[in-house]
């Protein structure tokens, strides 16, 4: 009876698993923009007569990346007119804090007042100084005492630089060591160097014990990433914001 | 000859020792969470006490009949901590759960009478259930949920549990050797075997799958 009664209960010969303790929640951060955000700088003038093509060029530019929806801008006020050391500290401030996640310069290397056209040099550095855009440009003007830049030129130029920041879709941490993470997939999935990406985690849910019904997704921002290398299949993100950045966290790319 | 003197003559020197233990200074081990810090500075002082009660190993100038003792302080201690946080918050899901998941290792102490392991895993159920309704549908509550089952002999309803949370994608190895615990305990022993290797594959975490490699070795 004795013996019985001990197999009934299973106390005496199984023992028990030791308590583990509970997974901490995941740590957030705070999400600036979902969107790849860029300032735009004034222009830099090696003709030493484009005047003040230096600044309406780049206004007209943050109009028209606005208007196309895929690139998310830093107002041009603060940097509109600033001393150029003066407007390179505040744009590596707000990459630090980051609230941009790139720089748009450009240089306008030839004005011909015949041809009615400027040559611009065009460029997009990300965070990680990656140069996700360079091309030269030739826009149009007209007008007599003020130069007026043709608006279409550059509504072209945006629509390039928008092209050069590709949607791409949400990539899979495969592994963390230090402050680098590798991910899933590489330019195969449309990544290049330069791109941000916020980290997010998924909360751990059932489906519903009672109804069976599975849970909706949901997840918490617990970092972000710059990517720095990439190959065909794979790719190299460093961490600029997050301690919680795990293996098998997604990367929603900007 | 030796092993007739009796381990209180042995250890004289120490005063304590034959005349009991002494008295537990609750004061070594002060009550550092108090009203005015931070949710997420009591959160870590709480874990920092948990952790302590959790641990299996006296520190080295411990006298190990009062290691038991010890850690019932560092349970309090960290109820105290979690409970500052349910009071601005009362339905804070974590807090919520490592005050259940305190009653629970409690529950597992030696010394503790049957009654009182019943009474803490009634105390951690309380807990647990209030923490899945203020986080619905967490894995993680959910499977404490199916672990106090276990301990308390219900295995069809804590099998039904760990088979959910498997389903859901939720895979750790303390499932799996929770599974085989209940799998063993129902002469089930190759699908015990099997959960158990799986606990050893999965490796995370990595304390129980030890554990559960402990159960396979030959």
């Amino acid at each position: 009876m004795a013996i019985a009664g001990l197999l009934l209960c299973g106390c005496a010969s199984v023992p028990m698993p030791p308590p583990t303790t509970p997974f901490p929640p995941r740590t957030e951060v705070p999400v600036e923009s979902y969107h790849f955000r860029a300032a735009v700088m004034d222009f830099t003038d090696q003709t030493g007569r484009a005047g003040d093509l230096v600044k309406t060029i780049p206004d007209i530019l943050t109009t028209a990346l606005f208007k196309l929806n895929r690139i998310d801008l830093y107002q041009r006020e603060p940097l509109r007119g600033a001393p150029p050391q003066e407007a390179k500290t505040l744009v590596q401030n707000l990459m630090d804090k980051r609230v941009i996640d790139g720089v748009i310069t450009g240089t306008i290397t030839q004005l011909s007042g015949l041809e009615k056209q400027v040559v611009l040099e065009l460029r997009l550095i990300s965070r990680n100084q990656a140069v996700m855009y360079a091309e030269d440009h030739t826009l149009s003007f007209g007008g007599r005492r003020v130069m007026e830049i043709d608006r279409k030129d550059v509504f072209a130029v945006a629509q390039s630089v928008t092209a050069a920041v590709p949607p791409a879709k949400e990539i899979r941490i495969a592994n963390r060591v230090g402050g680098r993470v590798t991910l899933e997939r590489g330019a195969d999935a449309g990544l290049i160097a330069g791109m941000t990406g916020y980290v997010q985690a998924a909360l751990e849910k059932i489906a519903d014990p009672v109804t069976g019904e599975a849970p909706k997704p949901a997840y918490v921002i617990v970092g972000e990433i710059v990517i720095d290398q990439v190959t065909h299949d794979s790719a190299i993100g460093r961490i600029i914001a997050g301690d919680d950045i795990r293996a098998r966290d997604l990367v929603r790319l900007k | 000859m030796r092993g007739l003197i009796p381990w209180c003559m042995i250890v004289s020197l120490l005063p304590a020792a034959c005349g009991g233990l002494p008295p537990l200074r609750e004061a070594a081990y002060p009550i550092d969470c108090r009203p005015g810090l931070s949710a997420q500075e009591l959160l870590k002082r709480g874990d920092a006490h948990r952790d302590v009660m959790l641990s299996g190993t006296p520190p080295a100038n411990t006298v190990p009949e009062q290691w038991t003792p010890i850690r019932k302080i560092h349970a309090a201690r960290a109820r105290t901590c979690y409970q500052l946080v349910l009071d601005a918050k009362q339905d804070h899901a974590y807090a919520l759960m490592n005050s259940g998941f305190t009653h629970l290792v409690e529950s597992t102490y030696p010394e503790s009478t049957p009654e009182a392991r019943d009474l803490a895993l009634v105390s951690a159920t309380n807990f647990l259930q209030k923490a899945f309704d203020a986080e619905p549908l967490d894995a993680q509550s959910y499977y404490y949920l199916g672990e106090i089952a276990a301990r308390r002999g219900q295995c069809d309803k804590a099998l039904r549990i760990f088979q959910a949370l498997v389903t859901s994608g939720w895979s750790y190895s303390h499932v799996y050797a929770w599974t085989g615990y209940c799998q063993e305990l129902a002469g089930r022993s190759n699908d015990a075997k099997t959960s158990y290797q799986k606990a050893v594959t999965l490796s995370n975490p990595i304390g129980i799958a030890e554990w559960a490699r402990s159960r396979v070795a030959p």
